[in-house]
């Protein structure tokens, strides 16, 4: 059940993001939007699951779907390496510094808010029983 | 639509590859989200000199090693664990960092060469 579920959540996670990178995708554009933006979202929910949507799921098997198999297929490292590598071999240094520095900043701050929120929302429901 | 399934194969294959050695090899420091990340840069900087082989890009590229690294669990492990070890947490941020960049160049560089 275990492998079915990380499977399940492997092929959402990996096809939303394929899609969202579609969609947000700039022909001209030199800075690698798409990624930041799926990287950022992704690691926001994943605060926000771990501290209060997981509480509201009793299954620890869909648990373990949507957090290793869906929100960690969505976001990706390879293709943030991979994209600031290509990014200095084409010589905008000073982009790949920026989209380096922003992600790794940016990155923690979204778990860390998305954490926030979720206990926020785990009080407010506290409050309300 | 091809490219859309061949997407959610790879992507289903990366994750559970990710699990098996997150599992076998995750203690205190997370070892496996480290080898998957470093690795799938690595692979990933190969390919992206030749990229453009359609079906491949999807199936291998965004689905496989897309999936196969992580973003999102690696910033969720470093601020768990800043909460117990402030130094270890930094130890395991420089180095994937530092070595996920030298393994996507050191991959683009020897696809480059060959």
């Amino acid at each position: 059940m275990k492998i079915a579920a990380i499977t399940a959540g492997g092929m959402l996670g990996a096809v939303l993001r394929f899609w969202i990178g579609i969609l947000l995708y700039q022909p001209h554009a030199q800075f690698p939007f798409p990624t930041l933006a799926i990287n950022l979202i992704g690691s926001f929910i994943l605060g926000w699951f771990v501290v209060h949507g997981s509480q509201q799921i009793k299954n620890r098997t869909l648990v373990l779907g949507i957090q290793t198999g869906f929100l960690g297929s969505f976001t990706t490292f390879s293709t943030f390496n991979a994209e600031i590598v290509l990014l200095l071999d084409q010589g905008l240094h000073s982009i790949a510094i920026q989209y380096f520095i922003i992600s790794a900043v940016m990155g923690i701050g979204a778990v860390l808010l998305g954490m926030k929120c979720g206990s926020v929302l785990l009080e407010k429901e506290g409050a309300e029983q | 639509m091809l490219s859309s399934i061949a997407v959610a194969a790879g992507g289903a294959c990366g994750a559970l590859a990710r699990y098996f050695v997150s599992q076998r090899l995750n203690g205190e420091i997370p070892w496996g989200t480290f080898c998957v990340n470093i690795f799938g840069s690595f692979l990933l900087g190969w390919y992206v000199v030749n990229e453009g082989r359609e079906i491949l890009d999807s199936l291998y590229a965004a689905g496989f090693l897309g999936a196969l690294t992580t973003f999102s669990t690696l910033q969720f492990e470093v601020v768990t664990l800043y909460k117990k070890d402030k130094r270890k947490v930094l130890f395991y941020l420089v180095l994937t960092y530092t070595l996920g960049l030298i393994a996507a160049w050191t991959g683009f560089l020897a696809a480059a060469k060959i």
